[in-house]
């Protein structure tokens, strides 16, 4: 659009000053008999000039669009085509009835037409030979050759080329609707918005320096691959500049679907956009967060938040936005919750403090308890046990269970589905340990209590609505502790539950199985319940037994 | 018939025991409280929790002064174990006889208490496993439960926050149980209040067929 704008106010290239009177002419080239070999020799041009000189000359088309039909000396005169008469382009214009009258439908139409009287000389097959043009011209019939090569102050290629800085040149097309289609059957977009490009962090850089191979001499005609493909591409040309966020994000779980092949798995390019990328506060406001674009539900669920409306509001510009929970690169799922945690006690550092005051035991809570379960009190809980290795910590993701048992994780944890007990997970997780390398750390079973949907954990409301009262959780029967599920981080870092058996979070077996889970009152054992009541009963009736012995005893000494 | 007062309960020992009564007692309440929410409404759960650890340690305290005040004591000798196998077990046997036979024939309590001899066999082996291995358990399994976190590495040596608070819970179930027993044994005395009254005077009444427990 720029570019065309500055050939319209006689910047570098006066190519597109004489197009328009090429295009009425061509209104001629689309009769039947138009075109055809220019065998004219010897310009008698000038007898045409005699009225197409006049700057003022001009029509207007059925559209209302305003077409200039001035033509210059100079133009034909410095044109390659000067030696050609311009009956050769213009075959049906007989000066006896010129103008005749002929109605142009529209600009557009005409520009197209146009390209018949030149491939008169230039044969579309020479020109199909070069890929992108052919793609530009013929197939989507985009361009017409006046566009870019000018009418009638026509230059040679090279000489035109000569004229635009590196940058103009390339949007010559791109700055045009393009796309190209996959063999995926998904489509790229080609074009570049001129403005929006010069308005990016990156206004000074030449299109070669991320296009490299591209030139105004050069235009390599690689298959256009599928998506992910092109996204690792554009990742590795962000990365010559930017190899600190690479590494940041080589962890991410973006890159780790994007490098499993994962449909719509993001590169750069993705969230920063190829050609528009926003300076980095832009990132930091509602409107500018890139993640709302595939995770709009998400979003919505945590504009909602106290979070999202403390940010909308204008009076707390440190309100998290996405990225600063799930961090900016190395973007992190709920999958390992050990990150989440450490989120929200990054921004609330006096949480523990705070708790402390009312809450016992207030650090286990906080690392046994996600945030969510209490802050977003209407979401539905799960008891997720995690298998994670002793010294280290970390959680055992759905893709190494997966190594490990040839593939079928729910087939290796045996009545997954149909409610695995305690004793079906210990000894999977067993199972698995012996499969491992024998130098690899020790697992464990880890119990937590978690919100069961990902997008709950995002509505999280106002301190005031939180849940404070203990016997919600710490109750026989409490809802929190209805659903038990192992759960397993999958490549794109959200949790994947199996689901478990409710007892085993109180049988007798929960004291191997889960022994670092434990909530009081909620998950005790039965087998100690009954215990107690044999116990106390046991007592009192060897107390009572000796009670009655001994006032008969006595009702006998009396007596006798 | 002739009766002696002796003075068996030291003052220390009598404010301990009686403290340490009341502290059990509100163990026990809070403790069923604190598991069976559902059952129980006397108390919220977050006093109970609140109490039941305030309790817990107030009887640590005790439990130290009374372990001081033995350790210091020639009165430690009540709580020695008669190390001789036959002795212990042929006294053991006459006093199991005697609680669950002579007694209800009128026969003499086989035990004389004297300052130093205050348990018989049966009660100094119930009163030494008591006080020297399930009460310190039952106060380190506690403390331990008190805060999970700061004491994360003992819970874990003793196999995770699960077996910590099923020992504690086992040991609970036996003090819920102990506790009436022990009230009943404790009616043994000559007359049904004689144990009870000299817990608050300290001085115990031997008779001549005295029974105790």
């Amino acid at each position: 659009m720029t570019t065309i704008k500055r050939f319209r106010q006689g910047g570098r290239s006066p190519l597109l000053q004489g197009v328009s009177v090429l295009l009425l002419l061509a209104a001629h080239a689309m009769r039947p008999d138009a075109v055809g070999a220019v065998t004219a020799s010897g310009p008698t041009w000038r007898a045409c000039l005699s009225c197409h000189e006049d700057s003022a000359l001009s029509m207007t088309t059925m559209k209302g669009e305003k077409v200039s039909l001035a033509v210059t000396a100079a133009d034909i005169a410095g044109s390659p085509h000067r030696g050609v008469e311009c009956r050769g382009c213009h075959p049906g214009v007989k000066l006896d009835a010129h103008p005749d009258g002929h109605a142009i439908a529209s600009l557009a139409e005409f520009r197209s037409a146009t390209s018949r009287a030149c491939l008169a000389c230039h044969p579309a097959e020479s020109l199909r030979a070069r890929s992108q043009h052919a793609a530009v011209v013929f197939e989507d019939q985009q361009f017409s050759c006046v566009e870019c090569h000018g009418s009638h102050g026509v230059k040679s290629v090279a000489a035109w080329k000569r004229g635009f800085a590196p940058n103009d040149y390339c949007l010559v097309c791109h700055s045009r609707p393009l796309t190209l289609q996959r063999p995926d059957g998904t489509s790229m977009e080609l074009a570049v918005d001129a403005l929006k490009l010069r308005a990016s962090v990156h206004p000074n850089h030449a299109c070669a320096d991320c296009h490299t191979g591209f030139s105004t001499s050069s235009h390599p005609a690689g298959a256009i691959g599928e998506r992910n493909h092109r996204a690792i591409a554009a990742v590795r040309t962000c990365a010559r500049c930017h190899a600190d966020k690479l590494r940041q994000a080589e962890g991410s779980v973006h890159f780790t679907l994007l490098r499993s092949g994962a449909k719509g798995a993001p590169g750069c390019t993705d969230c920063h956009s190829a050609h528009e990328v926003a300076p980095k506060e832009r990132f930091a406001t509602l409107a500018g967060t890139p993640c709302r674009a595939c995770h709009a539900k998400i979003f919505a669920a945590y504009a909602g938040s106290m979070h999202g409306k403390a940010l909308a509001s204008g009076d707390h510009f440190d309100a998290p936005l996405c990225s600063d929970c799930h961090r900016a690169h190395d973007v992190q799922g709920s999958g390992r919750p050990e990150l989440v945690r450490a989120a929200c006690i990054g921004c609330h550092p006096t949480a523990v403090a705070l708790h402390s005051v009312w809450l016992p035991n207030a650090t286990l809570h906080l690392g046994a308890v996600s945030c969510a379960v209490c802050h977003a009190p209407q979401a539905e809980r799960v008891v997720a046990l995690r298998l994670v290795e002793v010294n280290t910590g970390r959680t055992l993701t759905e893709r190494e269970v997966a190594d490990l048992t040839g593939g079928d994780v729910r087939a290796a944890l045996n009545k997954a589905g149909s409610g695995m007990n305690g004793l079906d997970l210990w000894t999977t997780m067993r199972r698995l340990e012996s499969r491992r390398q024998a130098s690899a750390e020790k697992l464990d079973i880890v119990g937590r209590l978690e919100v069961v949907r990902g997008i709950d954990a995002h509505r999280l409301a106002g301190k005031s609505s939180a849940v404070r009262d203990c016997e919600s959780c710490h109750t026989r029967g409490s809802k929190a502790f209805e659903s038990v599920a192992l759960t397993l981080a999958t490549d794109d870092g959200r949790p994947k539950r199996f689901d478990a058996s409710q007892g085993m979070l109180t049988d007798a077996a929960s004291v191997v199985s889960v022994h670092g889970f434990y909530a009081l009152g909620a998950t005790r054992h039965r087998v100690l319940d009954w215990l107690l009541v044999l116990a106390v009963a046991g007592g009192l009736t060897v107390v009572a037994i000796h009670l009655a012995f001994r006032l008969r005893a006595a009702r006998a000494h009396k007596e006798g | 018939m002739n009766v002696k007062r002796i003075y068996i309960h030291p003052l220390p020992v009598r404010i301990w025991h009686w403290s340490n009564a009341a502290g059990f007692v509100l163990l026990i309440l809070t403790g069923l409280q604190i598991r069976y929410r559902d059952i129980l409404g006397l108390l919220s759960f977050e006093t109970s929790v609140r109490l039941h650890n305030f309790v817990g340690i107030a009887l640590m305290g005790f439990y130290l002064l009374w372990l001081v005040f033995y350790l210091t004591s020639d009165k430690i000798k009540n709580y020695q174990m008669e190390l001789h196998p036959m002795k212990f077990y042929t006294a053991a046997i006459k006093q199991a006889v005697y609680y669950g036979y002579g007694i209800f024939r009128g026969s003499a309590n086989p035990h004389h208490t004297s300052p130093y001899t205050k348990f018989n066999p049966m009660q100094k082996l119930t009163y030494d496993l008591i006080m020297l291995l399930v009460v310190p358990i039952q106060f380190l399994s506690g403390l331990l439960l008190w805060d999970v976190q700061r004491f994360a590495g003992a819970v874990a040596v003793f196999g995770g926050v699960r077996t910590v608070d099923t020992i504690h819970v086992l040991f609970f179930i036996f003090f819920s149980a102990f506790l009436p027993v022990h009230a009943y044994l404790a009616t043994l005395g000559h007359t049904p209040g004689a144990h009870f009254k000299a817990m608050f005077t300290g001085y115990e009444e031997e008779f001549e067929h005295a029974k105790r427990t």
